[in-house]
């Protein structure tokens, strides 16, 4: 069995895997947010996703180290590193003190960051491109990317929570009522710049109503998606 | 050896503990999970993490890798390693004689 999910939260996606694997489907391999599953027993693994050093590869010592442990490198991409291990050897976790979660969110923080700063540089590019040139496709292409840079810069805020609380509970200065909620941008947003991406990329084949109709409704989501994030706090 | 390297993580502490003798990271794990009564058990990031870091602060080295037979790669402390757990061990019992003041007042 394949499905499709967009991933960007290594918490969701966890637990995704294990929610998939206690219902007997053991996920073996991925490719560009395509996860492929086998049949398994119902809750024969704990799935964990682990932050590595280099991309799409891990060292021979990390290697040996996961082996040793009884652990099965399912599959690596980019940074991430999917494991998993037998549920019957135990309880499966990866991070089991406050310092090393810390460390780990810390690295995965750092890599949203640089991504974001690239999306951004490569966004504005095409935004030159299309409003300067007159090419719609860098028009398109930078409303995509608008989309994917407002999905980081989420990720970048969710993690800085995550840590702050880690960091707080290290402090012993957690549940004293400072409990902050992060105010994250509306998925609306990103929904509508994607939409109207897609009228751009397809307004020669589309006729002018269609057009301007899907445009005005991907222009309402997105003052919805405005409005949402000025009001979640 | 600097000031900072005190106080040592609850993890750290047990790491060089469950190498005094030669041991891998499985029976890291194992050792630390039996000397706390499954209290502590060491995740595998958690330890991964670790065991580098230690490596490059030469508390701990490497006791002997069998290639030939894939033999689990075994650690084993330094005396460097020995020195900082010392320490560290001075530091606790300070702590320890210093905890008797509580009693002294409810008397």
């Amino acid at each position: 069995m394949i499905q499709f999910r967009l991933y960007f939260d290594k918490d969701a996606e966890t637990q995704w895997l294990n929610h998939m694997s206690a219902q007997g489907w053991a996920m073996k391999r991925f490719f560009a947010g395509f996860y492929s599953f086998e049949k398994s027993g119902k809750g024969e693994y704990t799935y964990q996703v682990d932050f590595g050093d280099r991309m799409f590869k891990v060292s021979d010592a990390y290697r040996e180290f996961m082996q040793d442990t009884g652990i099965e490198i399912v599959q690596t991409w980019g940074y991430w590193v999917i494991l998993r291990r037998k549920a019957s050897d135990g309880k499966f976790e990866l991070y089991t003190d406050v310092d090393s979660s810390i460390r780990h969110y810390t690295k995965i923080r750092r890599m949203f960051e640089a991504v974001t700063i690239i999306e951004l540089i490569c966004m504005l590019v095409e935004l030159y491109i299309g409003l300067v040139t007159g090419v719609e496709a860098g028009l398109a292409c930078a409303l995509i990317l608008a989309a994917i840079l407002i999905t980081c810069v989420n990720q970048v805020r969710k993690l800085n929570n995550t840590i702050e609380q880690l960091q707080a509970r290290m402090e012993g200065t957690e549940d004293m009522g400072t409990k902050k909620r992060c105010r994250n941008i509306s998925g609306f947003m990103a929904a509508g710049l994607l939409i109207n991406s897609c009228v751009l990329m397809l307004s020669e084949s589309i006729s002018r109503n269609i057009k301007i109709s899907v445009q005005l409704a991907a222009i309402i989501l997105m003052l919805v998606g405005l409005v949402q994030t000025c009001r979640r706090k | 050896m600097t000031e900072k390297d005190n106080p040592l993580t609850e993890a750290v502490y047990y790491i060089l503990l469950a190498v005094r003798k030669p041991n891998h990271g499985y029976g890291i794990i194992q050792e630390v999970e039996r000397l706390t009564k499954g209290r502590v058990v060491l995740g595998a990031g958690t330890l991964y993490g670790a065991i580098q870091t230690l490596e490059k602060r030469k508390w701990i080295a490497i006791y002997s890798v069998d290639t030939q037979s894939r033999k689990k790669k075994e650690y084993i402390i330094t005396d460097l390693g020995r020195e900082v757990f010392e320490a560290e061990r001075v530091r606790l019992e300070e702590l320890l004689s210093n905890a008797e003041l509580m009693e002294e007042i409810k008397k």
